[in-house]
């Protein structure tokens, strides 16, 4: 992922991460269904919504503030855009634990932008979800006094050297796991999406805004599998990189088919209790590491 | 506030080309991948609506976009 990138590489390897991005999506949404014995849609329906989201009628809501309700589509692309360089660069881990925060205000300005009660509440249980980022910092704490860097490029050395953090930091990439699970469709912490709030923070978001949102979700998708192997596992090929990527969905179907949604106080509740129990192996790797 | 179908085109035409211009600059060593990250994430994203705007949009007149209701 490091390797320098051909000018072509640039965009073409953005638009293949959003596409495969969208086809996890597809994958874990079908995985879904079959566990719970459902025919589900193909593997390629959030593909498809994507483009057919973009021929749909589009409007701004007369109750929108109309800068924040498109400008909030620019930046859900945008920071996962950043995402996704900073990936491919190496670069910091704290650049994206920052985006994996922003990314709950831009769900928030989603919500408040469309004026819409739904949207609101939507957004207001994104903000509560920001619960589930707190056991990351931990992670990333833990990832820290193993390598001694955040730099993504120094995780990678340390790990051919040392061998993958997944098995010398494993409650890390639990919890690891479970931040993404908590970023899921579907699952027992997608509270921002929960039925009784229709679509939740994206309910006004239609048409040409919602596709640009689908963009976003394929990139985040991606950056979001992507980053945990490359943290836990190390440097991988492009191969090995997308099989991994794929046996990452397989665990978070598992994990959504046979958990209900959680009320949003049980969801913050369990998030809370995941991260004292972080903050306790944080602590014992400390005192291990540097008695 | 409209947005005609050429209008679409012209603002996607332009993002995609900088998008091209800012990687073949790249590609060059001319600017480092930063640089050329920096102006992507603002150019990527509007590219993308233009495009969608594009292809949604009749050829005349105003289109459906920022109708309200």
């Amino acid at each position: 992922m490091t390797s320098r990138l051909s000018g072509t590489d640039m965009i073409a390897e953005l638009v293949l991460a959003t596409i495969f991005g969208l086809l996890l999506l597809g994958i874990h949404r079908k995985l879904i269904a079959r566990i719970q014995r459902r025919p589900g849609p193909p593997v390629w329906q959030e593909i498809l919504h994507m483009l057919k989201f973009s021929f749909k009628t589009t409007w701004v809501p007369l109750t929108a503030s109309r800068t924040l309700f498109v400008g909030v589509v620019l930046i859900a692309i945008g920071i996962w855009t950043a995402a996704f360089y900073v990936l491919v660069s190496g670069g910091s881990l704290l650049v994206i634990l920052g985006i994996y925060m922003l990314h709950k205000i831009v769900e928030h300005g989603f919500g408040l932008s469309s004026g819409s009660p739904y949207g609101k509440y939507g957004g207001v249980r994104s903000v509560i979800s920001a619960a589930s980022e707190i056991p990351l910092f931990v992670s990333v704490a833990v990832i820290a006094v193993y390598t001694h860097s955040l730099d993504l490029s120094s995780i990678m050395q340390y790990q051919q050297v040392y061998g993958p953090l997944l098995f010398t930091a494993f409650p890390a990439a639990c919890a690891m796991f479970l931040v993404i699970l908590s970023k899921m469709p579907f699952g027992p912490f997608s509270i921002v999406e929960a039925k009784e709030l229709v679509s939740g923070y994206k309910t006004e978001h239609f048409g040409i805004w919602r596709a640009g949102l689908e963009v976003c979700n394929g990139l985040k998708s991606f950056v979001l599998l992507a980053v945990f192997l490359t943290v836990f596992i190390g440097q991988l090929t492009l191969p090995w990189l997308l099989t991994g990527m794929i046996i990452l969905v397989v665990l978070l179907a598992f994990s959504c088919a046979v958990t209900p949604m959680m009320s949003p106080f049980d969801s913050v509740t369990i998030q809370m209790v995941v991260t004292g129990l972080m903050l306790v192996y944080a602590m014992a790797v400390l005192v291990v590491m540097h008695p | 506030m409209r947005m005609k179908k050429t209008m679409a085109a012209r603002i996607f035409c332009l993002g995609a080309g900088v998008c091209m211009f800012v990687s073949a600059l790249y590609l060059a060593g001319i600017i480092p991948l930063t640089l050329c990250a920096a102006v992507l994430v603002p150019a990527f994203p509007a590219t993308v609506l233009a495009l969608f705007f594009w292809w949604m949009a009749g050829q005349s007149g105003g289109d459906i976009p920022f109708i309200g209701y």
